[in-house]
């Protein structure tokens, strides 16, 4: 992002139907997947303090940022994977310290709800 | 018109003062922020956890002093704050609200650098007022362009079938094509009509109680509650706007 888009924005919110991306984790490869991202709960209150609906917001940008990016290198060596991974790596250490490895993968769910795999990630070390 | 231009000024930095302030404790309370879990982690020494949390509290105590003192060079401070956790976040944390943020702490510097000028002071407000009423037209704009916008099936969708975490009760209405056609064009002629509410002070006044609502709503549906507040705090100067251009429209 640029210093200039930041001052001078192109205010374009909700202008197109996209594609919807999740993401999904397994710690090990006979494991089911499950959704990275988990929607949080909002009360009223959250109008005043809201930091875990802001930032479940935020990783969502991330995940889209990578599936929009127009990489010249291979995707992996792109910072955007990097902190997708690190994302991932976050929430598979909270669920169990005793986890090793993990995988990721992002699933793109079109206009029409057919779905399309974008990435899987080889097995990652923590 | 220089008491107006001071007064809105004045009550610019107090509620930017209160929604940078919402935005900074927000970020002190996002979880693994502060363990080896996070996911923005950096080696840069402005970055290390114990820096950076330090300039966190520092944005702190000048949103306090922005809110409670009114207008300072502390605008100034809390611009360089600002933009230090934008780059912390390689980019920023909720899209349109930090670039609202941005923008009117900019255009305060601005006019507090250049204090001794009503002109550019002036100039500093009718650009975050010209900002304000662009980010309801150009939204509007890019809407009508799109058929799937103005039959209601692109509303539908986003609130049935996008990972914002889109209440029951909404998704529900949501599945009502008549009420989202008539929401969609409600929400298109409101954008749209940005312009003329500065045609008048009056229109203005108008314009951003429903604003307002606008905003709340979005909180109620998607959670952008940033954005109220952001927005909240720009709108003096779209005020101000809708008085200069009326007063000049009357020459």
């Amino acid at each position: 992002m640029t210093l200039s888009r930041l001052f001078i924005p192109s205010w374009r919110f909700f202008d197109q139907l996209g594609t919807i991306a999740t993401l999904y984790y397994r710690t090990n490869t006979n494991s089911t997947w499950q959704i990275v991202l988990k929607k949080p709960t909002r009360q009223w209150w959250h109008l005043f303090h809201n930091p875990h609906g802001n930032q479940y917001l935020m990783c969502l940008s991330l995940v889209d940022r990578l599936i929009t990016e127009k990489a010249d290198q291979s995707i992996e060596q792109t910072e955007s994977f990097q902190l997708v991974r690190n994302l991932v790596k976050s929430v598979v250490q909270e669920e169990n310290q005793q986890n090793k490895t993990f995988e990721f993968k992002i699933e793109l769910r079109q206009p029409d709800r057919s779905s399309q795999l974008f990435l899987q990630s080889g097995t990652q070390e923590i | 018109m220089l008491d107006l231009l001071q007064n809105s000024f004045d009550l610019i930095v107090r509620l930017v003062g209160l929604s940078l302030m919402v935005q900074v404790i927000e970020v002190l309370r996002f979880k693994n922020m502060w363990n080896g879990a996070e996911v923005y982690r950096s080696n840069f020494w402005l970055f290390k956890k114990d820096v950076f949390q330090s300039l966190l509290f520092l944005q702190l105590m000048v949103c306090c002093s922005l809110i409670f003192l009114g207008p300072s060079p502390l605008v100034i401070l809390a611009l360089i704050l600002n933009t230090v956790i934008y780059f912390r976040f390689r980019g920023v944390v909720n899209g349109g609200s930090d670039y609202m943020t941005a923008l009117v702490l900019a255009a305060c510097s601005i006019k507090i650098l250049f204090s001794n000028s009503s002109y550019v002071g002036m100039l500093s407000l009718l650009y975050i007022g010209v900002q304000v009423m662009l980010s309801y037209f150009i939204s509007g704009i890019v809407k009508i362009k799109n058929p799937q916008f103005r039959n209601g099936s692109a509303l539908q969708a986003f609130l049935t079938a996008s990972n914002y975490n889109v209440p029951s009760w909404v998704t529900d209405l949501a599945k009502s094509r008549g009420l989202m056609l008539v929401l969609s064009w409600v929400i298109l002629i409101f954008e749209l009509s940005a312009p003329l509410a500065i045609t008048s002070s009056k229109f203005a006044v108008a314009y951003m109680g429903i604003a307002a609502i606008f905003h709340l709503a979005n909180f109620l549906v998607f959670g952008l509650n940033r954005f109220f507040f952001a927005w909240i705090a720009a709108y003096p100067a779209f005020y101000f706007l809708a008085v200069y251009v009326s007063s000049k429209l009357a020459q």
